[in-house]
């Protein structure tokens, strides 16, 4: 049977199939490249001097590789009297994870009493936290900006974190009922006979079969919250307390932009998603397909 | 969808109308009606931190921006705490304005370019290297090279290609990831069986693959449609402070320039109404087709 498939493939194949693998590994390598480009040129320029950058004939490799311009980034203050750059990282990383943290919790515990209960409005719900996408997040600064000024949380942590929480617990919601539908019921239920409590299940068996899925829409949750400027820019207002995406429009002033200096702060500033993905990276593609099995 | 929550779990379990009064098997407890409504209300308390946060964060500034919509609120009225309805006046001045017009074209032409391009090029993309049945796998082995099965999702090198794509390309992996897992869902005995009726790779894909993957693609289309048309970094870089550029910006952009440049809260809001209006008649149609195959429901079918 296994020696017999191949021929039987190998009979079936026509001249124009060899024509057309060649064509769609030159489509392959085309996408690669048009994908890859804009990190490679971001990493590549870091890596030169200014002068470099702004010739009119761009090197494609570093030529005069030097690490100058990481250390003028981290140190630059902007005419502000200080460097944030430290600051900034640390809020970055406090503020985002901790969002991030509690949309996984929140949304975990929404998507298994949809999926797991016949809840009434269930339908209505997950339709309205669509609709709540649709919502340019530019027009809803103000009321947010507002709401957070009469709850004395401007300019402060917890406001930022809950703001990040709301704005991505709608997807959260989504993609965990998919990833909560994937592990059958009856293993709950065999571990409530065994005298688990409902919630016992859930976090018992439900919440360590659906982990994959957990990182993977918690990732999606960390880029979103990670790169955001806007709500950053406008809800945090002292220097100290800002988060990476704002300090990177320090390297922009009246005198014009230090591109090597802005090309190093995003190396800098990718460069944890990046290690996190790759420390990750076999979780989120079995999260991926784990969470369409269905049971 | 008819299944009780714990069917098995309840004790005395019945068919009703069998016996006048419910029999219960030796040594169990009827259950109390403070039992049942603690049963009932479990799932309530498992919503509700997610709802209450999402009503305070989400809900209250909508119905603000809403209301905001039938203001009249410059810088002035917003630091004096001045409330100025001024009815349907903000849209009256939208819609007379040239503006309207020209940013709904705009943005109707980019939301079409936008999703058409990711989502073909992650479908594409994501059918071309899925494992079981990608083309590319298909050809390689028939080529005479080992890639039965292979799955370009499983190793380091092919995987990381396809994760820095993810972070360059903001929705083009995210559509490709989801594509891919909804493609596994397709049980790969129906592929069999369509392959030993003679069906052609198109064919299998159109009346296979698609049928099954169509729910999360819908799903994907109106997530892309409402992503897409809320584009704002990337226009704003390009086209800030270029007053040249206004006839080729989106709807969410114009909103903001209108209620931070021009300090006209009450219009920006009511644009950004229309906005979602706009919207929600645009995807209402693939909402109402998720509402009918079951895609949006409470429980999962068994």
């Amino acid at each position: 049977m296994t020696d017999t498939t191949p021929t039987v493939m190998a009979g079936t194949l026509t001249k124009r199939y060899r024509v057309m693998t060649w064509v769609w590994r030159a489509v392959a390598i085309v996408f690669a490249l048009f994908t890859i480009f804009p990190v490679y040129w971001m990493i590549n320029s870091a890596f030169e001097p200014n002068s470099e950058i702004t010739s009119l004939t761009p090197s494609f490799f570093p030529v005069h590789f030097t690490l100058h311009n990481f250390v003028s980034a981290v140190n630059q203050t902007s005419g502000l009297g200080k460097a944030y750059f430290w600051d900034d990282a640390r809020n970055s990383v406090i503020v985002v994870t901790s969002a991030v943290a509690i949309t996984l919790i929140l949304g975990f515990l929404a998507a298994a009493a949809i999926s797991r209960f016949r809840l009434r409005g269930a339908a209505v719900f997950l339709v309205l936290i669509l609709v709540v996408q649709m919502v340019p997040g530019t027009a809803l600064i103000i009321p947010t900006f507002l709401l957070l000024n009469n709850l004395h949380l401007t300019d402060n942590y917890f406001g930022l974190i809950l703001v990040y929480a709301a704005t991505t617990l709608p997807f959260t919601i989504w993609a965990l009922r998919g990833f909560v539908r994937g592990v059958p019921i009856e293993l709950e239920e065999a571990g409530q006979v065994d005298g688990l409590s409902r919630l016992g299940a859930f976090v018992r068996i439900l919440l360590p079969l659906m982990l994959p899925g957990l990182i993977a829409t918690g990732i999606f949750a960390f880029i979103t919250a990670w790169n955001d400027f806007l709500v950053a820019d406008v809800i945090m207002q002292q220097n100290s307390h800002q988060t990476l995406p704002v300090w990177l429009f320090s390297f922009t002033t009246n005198t014009g932009t230090n591109y090597a200096g802005l090309m190093a702060g995003c190396t800098m500033m990718a460069l944890p998603v990046v290690i996190f993905f790759l420390l990750v990276q076999r979780r989120i593609v079995s999260g991926f397909t784990a969470g369409s099995v269905k049971g | 969808m008819v299944a009780p929550t714990v069917p098995k779990l309840g004790p005395g379990r019945t068919e009703p109308g069998t016996s006048p009064g419910p029999t219960y098997s030796r040594g169990a407890k009827r259950p109390s009606w403070r039992r049942s409504l603690r049963r009932q209300l479990f799932p309530v308390f498992l919503i509700l931190p997610a709802l209450a946060l999402l009503g305070l964060l989400q809900g209250y500034p909508i119905v603000r921006l809403f209301a905001t919509s039938f203001q009249d609120l410059g810088l002035l009225q917003l630091f004096s705490h001045k409330v100025v309805w001024n009815g349907f006046d903000n849209y009256r001045t939208l819609l007379s304005s040239g503006q309207l017009g020209t940013s709904v074209a705009q943005t109707v032409v980019f939301v079409v370019a936008c999703v058409g391009l990711t989502s073909a090029a992650a479908i594409v993309w994501t059918w071309l290297f899925s494992a079981q049945y990608g083309v590319i796998n298909y050809i390689l082995s028939a080529l005479g090279f080992q890639y039965n099965n292979h799955d370009w999702f499983g190793s380091t090198i092919s995987a990381y290609s396809i994760i820095t794509a993810n972070i360059v390309w903001g929705a083009v992996p995210f559509v490709a990831l989801t594509m891919y897992s909804a493609f596994t869902l397709v049980p790969r005995d129906l592929f069999e069986a369509a392959a030993i009726d003679g069906a052609s790779p198109v064919v299998m894909f159109r009346k296979v693959t698609m049928p099954i993957v169509r729910p999360i693609f819908v799903l994907l289309v109106v997530l892309s449609v409402i992503w897409d048309a809320n584009v704002f970094n990337q226009v704003w870089y390009l086209t800030q402070g270029n007053a040249q550029l206004l006839n080729v910006i989106p709807l969410g952009v114009w909103q903001y320039i209108e209620a931070f440049s021009s300090q006209q809260y009450g219009l920006g809001a009511a644009t950004a109404v229309i906005m979602i209006l706009l919207l929600v008649a645009v995807t209402g149609y693939y909402i109402r087709i998720m509402v009918r195959t079951g895609e949006i429901s409470g429980k999962a079918k068994a």
